[in-house]
């Protein structure tokens, strides 16, 4: 736990500590199926993370990191243990405040951009903000554009996604995480189903807007390159952490330290 | 919401071979409904005008208690001649009437030479008769006018149990108010049909002087309005009841429809007939389109559990679909509303041949009734079969595990 002993070095009790983390899992377990079909997933993951970390889960198919993600991201239980949210443990929110959270606090993207087909890249992006009765329609379109904007595609913002290549459709799925402002950013495998340049300009996007937006991210891949981006990597291997690092990134450090 | 709205119905449209075949479920479903119900409504139509122009005219006058005890104490519940036309003036006031008419009922023996049968005699204004009986079908002789004097008409079943035609001579025998027996020498001028067996198979209609001639007295047994309204019955039977009373009558006004108790048996009998219909019709449109809606969102699950990880909260979710099944409900029954109309307007303009009805004497041709209320309900029912048909699907697809969705994705 590298990040917990920096802040400890600064003489950060741990009272403070679980207030200041943005997402905390305490012995995360999450089992499938029963009997012979039983399939654990995460075992007795304890992990926090903290504002402004661009982080990177890492591990084969299969090890865990895509369950992990979906209990950090509250859209899923655990079997055992507890996620905290910005101090809010999940376990005890409704299924229509657990909703509201993800509305308001995390932003998704995933492996197969998950657009829907029949609403323009505008669309999609302005969709989940619908339900956000806080924002006015001007905060809502200059929400929009300005995000549509950052991710480059201010002039395809009427197309629908079957006129976008991957790499375009994968950025309107993360113009429409980071419309809401969201504190945490989780993708899984964003990169999966593009080729290796549209992956790598997409992670750089997502490092740069989360940056901007003042967010954190997490991030499940396996593309060792990708690693390299982010500045903190966890390795996640038969659903365990098996092990952990910080890149020499200097902005993480610098706040790390 | 535009948007909200916006993908409701593009995601309607986003299989059209399917939404196709829900829309014309959703319309044949609607346009079954309002044929059906027009086609009742007609029949009920029939047998209502039938009652009004063929026997009991819009409304009925009586002394006050006649319809409780005119039965054992005729003569208590006579109007004499004098208050008769008193209360034709007081009713032909009332610019919503359009005739009045006198009365009166009696039973007697008729005589055709060796033949003889019981009849329930109806005295009428000869002159009147024909507007009175517009619904009573002369099928030999002439009507009665007020140059017959001692013609009558005799109802079609009467006249063959008598043997009797057109220009026979018939006895009629009958009991006098002062119960003396008394005998008249009358003509038959024609023979009809009034739709009802039983009244066909008993009823004589005599010109009331002739009536009277019988009865041995001048008085009257009841009046009878025909209105040019059947929807202002109860309006002018209040207004009359009023005016009456103004005037020191005390009179007893009784509706058509609570005197045509055949109609009101097949009103009731069949209206709840309409009632189990329009179940049944919904049924099939809720199992038809909850089979739809259910594979409309088994295609889209990935994006239904993408828009609860993105925060949409289950009941929208849930407003989302049953308002795209209401659109699909809006949209079809519209079709279905449209094709009932043009069924309708064929079905009429070439006439649907019917056989005689229980207890009725004659086929007839109908059509299909069309009345903005049934249009109405028939819409109604459509849309709300069809977003009934969304609930089951609905509450499965918003409680899904979202994180199951997107794994098997």
């Amino acid at each position: 736990m590298v990040a917990v002993a920096a802040l400890v070095e600064r003489n950060i009790s741990l009272d403070t500590l679980e207030t200041e983390a943005l997402v905390r899992g305490e012995n995360l377990c999450r089992v499938f199926g029963s009997g012979v079909d039983r399939i654990t997933a995460v075992q007795n993951v304890s992990l926090d993370f903290f504002r402004h970390q661009f982080c990177a889960l890492v591990g084969p198919s299969g090890s865990g990191k895509s369950t992990l993600l979906q209990l950090l991201g509250a859209l899923d239980m655990p079997t055992a243990g507890k996620v905290w949210i910005k101090g809010q443990l999940l376990s005890d929110f409704s299924e229509t405040q657990l909703s509201d959270l993800r509305l308001r606090e995390i932003g998704f993207v995933f492996q197969s951009f998950n657009l829907s087909p029949v609403l323009s890249a505008w669309e999609n992006v302005e969709f989940p903000l619908l339900f956000r009765r806080e924002l006015g329609a001007r905060e809502r379109r200059s929400r929009v554009a300005r995000v549509l904007d950052s991710v480059g595609l201010a002039d395809k913002s009427h197309r629908s996604p079957h006129q976008l290549s991957g790499g375009e459709k994968q950025r309107v799925a993360l113009a429409r995480a980071l419309a809401g402002q969201p504190s945490l950013l989780l993708a899984d495998e964003p990169t999966a189903n593009l080729d290796h340049d549209s992956g790598t300009a997409v992670v750089h996007l997502m490092k740069q807007l989360t940056r901007e937006h003042g967010a954190s991210c997490i991030f499940a891949t396996h593309d060792p390159e990708l690693m390299g981006l982010a500045d903190r990597v966890i390795e996640i291997r038969d659903g365990m952490i098996a092990g952990e690092a910080i890149t020499p990134d200097p902005l993480s450090r610098e706040r790390l330290s | 919401m535009k948007l909200f709205f916006a993908l409701a119905v593009r995601n309607l449209f986003r299989n059209r071979l399917r939404t196709a075949v829900s829309l014309l479920s959703i319309a044949f479903g609607c346009a079954a409904l309002i044929v059906n119900s027009g086609i009742v409504f007609n029949i009920f139509r029939e047998l209502r005008e039938d009652a009004i122009h063929g026997r009991h005219g819009h409304l009925q006058i009586y002394r006050r208690g006649y319809s409780d005890g005119h039965m054992m104490d005729p003569e208590r519940y006579m109007i004499a001649q004098s208050e008769a036309d008193q209360i034709i003036r007081i009713a032909q006031r009332d610019p919503r009437v359009m005739r009045a008419t006198r009365r009166r009922e009696f039973t007697g023996l008729a005589s055709n030479g060796g033949r003889q049968a019981p009849f329930i005699g109806i005295g009428v204004e000869a002159a009147d008769d024909y507007e009175f009986s517009k619904h009573t079908t002369l099928v030999a002789g002439s009507q009665l006018s007020s140059k017959t004097g001692y013609g009558i008409l005799a109802g079609k079943g009467l006249a063959e149990k008598l043997n009797c035609h057109p220009g026979d001579d018939l006895s009629l025998v009958s009991t006098a108010t002062s119960s003396q027996m008394n005998s008249v020498h009358v003509r038959v001028e024609g023979i009809f049909e009034g739709g009802l067996k039983e009244y066909d198979d008993w009823t004589i209609k005599v010109p009331i002087p002739v009536a009277n001639q019988l009865l041995l007295d001048d008085k009257t047994e009841q009046i009878v309005l025909l209105l040019h309204s059947t929807a202002e019955v109860k309006a002018v039977e209040a207004d009359l009841q009023k005016a009456f009373r103004d005037d020191g009558l005390d009179l007893e006004i009784r509706t058509w429809n609570q005197l045509a108790l055949f109609h009101n048996q097949v009103v009731s009998l069949f209206g709840r007939e309409l009632d189990v219909i329009a179940l049944i019709v919904a049924t099939i449109v809720i199992l038809g389109i909850s089979n739809a809606v259910g594979m409309s969102i088994v295609e889209r699950r990935i994006e239904l559990a993408t828009f609860r990880a993105v925060g949409v909260r289950p009941r929208a979710l849930a407003a989302l679909l049953v308002t795209e099944s209401g659109f699909a409900g809006v949209i079809g029954a519209l079709i279905g509303v449209l094709f009932a109309i043009g069924i309708a307007r064929v079905a009429t303009a070439v006439g649907i041949p019917y056989p005689s009805p229980p207890g009725s004497t004659r086929p007839f041709r109908g059509g299909i009734d069309l009345a903005i209320s049934t249009l109405f309900n028939s819409f109604i029912i459509s849309v709300a079969a069809t977003m009934a048909a969304a609930l089951l699907p609905t509450w499965r697809a918003v409680r899904v595990s979202i994180a199951d969705t997107l794994r098997k994705s």
